[in-house]
């Protein structure tokens, strides 16, 4: 097969059970790209169990920043059988595919097969059957033509904790492939790694970023219980703990969390919890003990499928109408969800402001698939970032005036901390006046409920109003939030090599619900949702807000994210 | 000695509790504790969950909070931790503390973070109309145990010495001038202060009232018990329900959560300025 050189834009999946690690290839990889100068999205799939189980990383690569994953291999590393059963109709004709003939027998005429004898080389030549993972990227560099040697300085990195014998052995393994592939098969694999000049990039995934969010905008306060997917941030705040003087504490359940977070955000320390769906239905009565107290606190919910314990390593957006009605009683509650990883780090810095500024929980909603997907980006400018406080005051701002509960015109009251002289008032969780004494008085009761809700008004006005995102006019709108997003926007493109227009709206801020979105619905030709769940919770939300009913939808809710491919599939599906 | 009780007071409102209850004696104690210490009312958090005493911080002059149900612990731990120079304390109640809050009790003792807590322990829940509380014994008939409570009753002050509890003392409504002490014994003490407290409920405990407790309370200290002897402690905990000890049974030097992080060296979280934090270590750290 003679195929046209294809340079810097692939896509490469590893494929093998847990346990035969093929985290390290991924890791490996992606950073040799982006030591190489060029962008990658990867995404991992993996099993609910300890050991076993076909587990899979995928790296998409190319010259410009990637936001999403792709289905169709070009190159695949099966370090078993079931990565050969399950993905082999997966790979693009003319891709590659590196197996072990010793664990799996592969037909198919249309690819470029490399059977090398993974397990067996890493056992001669470094002495350790587990190595099979290394001399599998070894083979994989020969064959896109990346000189080896790149990997050295990467593994010794890699490594540096574990000793020089341990770089030693994996030097070996990376070698071994790479000379396997040199010596075995001829040079015609299509696909190429080349070096090119570029910024200096990073390499997180969207847990990282909404951390790096949340240190930049002076969270000191952390209390987490973990739990699949969210987990990520709790290791990385307590990771950097003691750089930025954050107090980050594993407690012992989610509702100590919570309240403890509520606790440190009162007394004048920004703080959040993160956690999925079944620990957010845990902290749900403290959600609205912060709306009543008016408390700020940040919290991070990062779905995965449910319902009850569902599907714990997968992607799904089925909490959105828990998230949006968490808690007893009416109170203005503070929702977003990022799209993107870089929309991840800003939303990370912005829930703080907002959560000092209307006094109230705000909600962070991402998925499994943004939350544990990583991307290179380049460094991100911060200079801009402002810290806004809101009506916390300053000591000598306090006078004989100050009610902490007052009923002022934008809803939002004057704010002091404990250690404030002056500023001593009760915070109670009853009703109560806005001196904070307890009343059940009908019009005190009236006043001050209104007063809180009104805060919702006033953060709407600072919203955004939503954009068409595409052409102003076309025959078919994709509506969507969250992360799917990435697989929304890629599909506009598909769409119009298939002949359709399409454009896109997709709602950052689900509570206050953002403007726009009822213009751009009633003029649309056709409205169609992608949402990753079985009941088309936004949909709902929209009818609800807006009146308008969209009555295709795109939903999901299978666990795997979305792709562009799929989208097209169903958009063509159901215009027909 | 510069500040008295009335420095602690509400200028708002009078607690509302029934008349004799043992939550007026709770209330004065503290205020007596805090003048004694002389702590400022404007540096003291005074956390409450939901019961009867739970409700005292709208009864005084320090900032108060009156949380949910079951964690007014875990909501100090996070003032205390947000600022540790404040004075944090937490009243709760036998049904707060001991029931819907039992899993944060154990641990907060267990976590040693610099708090005082108190429980008002009155066997029974006043504020729901008298319900069997876990601290109620076997065979208690109560509206929610018509036939009896089926199920032993806690003992608070053996579970926190068991779980590493660095001071653990009982205290009685009907002496006031030895709770005051214990509670500024507590409040002097470094780490979690847990003082379960004595208290007749007079509205819904038609059997043991004043009149039971009294004359089968003692007072630790004048009875030569040693409170760094943890065996000691542990029986002294389980006399009841013939004797009720009251005092100081168990404490003990032991790292307090926030001092053994360096985060806290720089003086309390929520001063520290965020007004201009550099990141870019954390995007070097993730290059390749």
């Amino acid at each position: 097969m003679n195929l046209p050189k294809k340079i810097n834009e692939l896509n490469i999946m590893i494929g093998g059970k847990a346990g035969e690690g093929i985290d390290l290839p991924g890791s490996l990889i992606s950073h040799l790209c982006m030591k190489a100068g060029l962008y990658f999205h990867t995404a991992a799939e993996i099993q609910n169990v300890i050991k076993g189980y076909n587990n899979t990383f995928q790296i998409r690569i190319s010259e410009k920043p990637v936001n999403c994953h792709d289905n169709k291999y070009d190159l695949v590393l099966a370090l078993d059988d079931e990565t050969t059963d399950l993905y082999l109709d997966n790979i693009v004709p003319g891709g590659g595919l590196i197996y072990d003939p010793e664990t799996s027998t592969v037909e198919r005429d249309d690819i470029n097969l490399y059977p090398v004898p993974l397990r067996k080389i890493a056992k001669e030549k470094v002495g350790m059957e587990l190595a099979k993972n290394v001399v599998g990227v070894g083979a994989l560099l020969s064959l896109l033509d990346h000189p080896v040697n790149a990997l050295h300085e990467l593994l010794k990195k890699q490594f540096a904790k574990k000793g020089d014998k341990i770089i030693e052995s994996n030097i070996l393994a990376v070698e071994a492939g790479y000379h396997y592939v040199n010596e075995h098969f001829d040079d015609n694999f299509p696909f190429f790694l080349e070096d090119r000049e570029s910024p200096e990039t990073f390499m997180a995934d969207g847990s990282m970023l909404a951390c790096m969010g949340a240190i930049k905008a002076g969270c000191k306060f952390v209390s987490e219980y973990p739990m699949t997917p969210s987990s990520g941030i709790l290791h990385f705040m307590a990771k950097h703990a003691r750089d930025y003087n954050i107090s980050v504490n594993h407690v012992e359940d989610e509702l100590s969390a919570i309240n403890m977070a509520i606790g440190a955000g009162y007394a004048g320390t920004r703080s959040m919890t993160a956690t999925s769906g079944g620990g957010f239905a845990l902290m749900t009565e403290a959600i609205s003990l912060s709306g009543m107290i008016e408390a700020p606190v940040v919290i991070f919910e990062v779905q995965r499928p449910g319902p009850s314990t569902g599907l714990p390593t997968r992607t799904g957006q089925g909490d959105l109408r828990q998230v949006l009605h968490a808690g007893q009683g009416d109170f203005p509650k503070i929702v977003l969800a990022p799209g993107t990883h870089e929309e991840a780090f800003h939303m990370g810095f912005e829930a703080f402001n907002l959560a000092e500024i209307f006094q109230c929980p705000v909600i962070v909603l991402m998925e499994k698939y943004l939350a544990m997907n990583s991307v290179n980006l380049p460094k991100i400018n911060t200079e801009n970032f402002e810290i806004d406080r809101g009506k916390l005051m300053v000591e000598s701002e306090i006078d004989e005036s100050f009610k902490r509960f007052e009923d002022t015109p934008d809803g939002i009251p004057p704010r002091s901390i404990p250690g404030q002289k002056g500023g001593a008032h009760s915070a109670s969780s009853y009703e109560h006046r806005e001196d904070g004494y307890f009343t059940e008085l009908i019009p005190e009761v009236n006043a001050i409920q209104l007063r809180r809700m009104r805060k919702l008004d006033t953060c709407l006005e600072t919203l955004p109003l939503v954009m068409i995102e595409g052409e102003k006019e076309a025959d078919v709108t994709l509506v969507c939030w969250g992360s799917t997003y990435v697989a929304v926007v890629e599909s506009l493109t598909l769409l119009q090599n298939e002949g359709i227009s399409a454009n896109l709206i997709h709602i950052k801020y689900l509570s206050p619900f953002q403007n726009g979105v009822k213009e751009i619905l009633e003029n649309a030709k056709h409205p169609m949702l992608v949402e990753a769940n079985s009941s088309g919770q936004l949909g709902g939300l929209i009818r609800e807000k807006t009146g308008v009913n969209i009555e295709d939808k795109i939903l999901d809710f299978s666990g795997r994210p979305f792709t562009a491919d799929l989208i097209v599939e169903k958009v063509l599906k159901t215009l027909n | 000695m510069t500040r008295s009780i009335n420095d602690y007071q509400s200028k708002l409102g009078k607690p509302n509790w029934c008349a004799g209850c043992g939550d007026f004696a709770i209330d004065m104690a503290i205020k007596q504790a805090l003048a004694q210490l002389d702590y400022n009312p404007d540096e003291t958090a005074w956390i409450g969950g939901i019961g009867c005493g739970a409700s005292a911080p709208y009864w005084t002059s320090c900032y108060g909070v009156l949380t949910l149900h079951g964690r007014p612990v875990p909501f100090a731990t996070g003032v205390k931790l947000a600022n540790h120079k404040l004075n944090v304390l937490a009243w709760s109640g036998d049904g707060d503390a001991y029931g819907i809050g039992m899993g944060h009790f154990i641990h907060a003792v267990r976590r040693n973070a610099n708090i005082v807590y108190i429980v008002g322990n009155n066997t029974v829940y006043g504020l729901t109309k008298g319900q069997a509380s876990p601290t109620s014994q076997k065979g208690c008939i109560s509206p929610s145990t018509p036939f009896g409570a089926p199920d032993p009753d806690v003992n608070p002050i053996a579970l926190a010495i068991s779980a590493g509890g660095s001071f653990v003392a009982r205290g009685y409504a009907g002496n006031l001038p030895h709770l005051t002490n214990l509670i500024k014994q507590a409040f002097e003490h470094k780490g979690f202060a847990l003082i379960d407290i004595i208290q007749p409920c007079v509205t819904w405990d038609k059997i043991k009232g004043y009149a039971y407790y009294q004359d089968k309370t003692y007072v630790l200290e004048e009875s030569g018990h040693d409170p760094s002897d943890k065996d000691a402690a542990l029986k002294r905990a389980y006399e009841q329900p013939e004797k009720f000890p009251i005092g100081l049974f168990y404490q003990e030097e032991r790292d307090v959560y926030e001092d053994t992080q360096p985060q806290f060296e720089n003086g309390p979280l929520a001063k520290h300025d965020i007004s201009n934090i550099d990141i870019n270590p954390l995007f070097e750290a993730y290059t390749a």
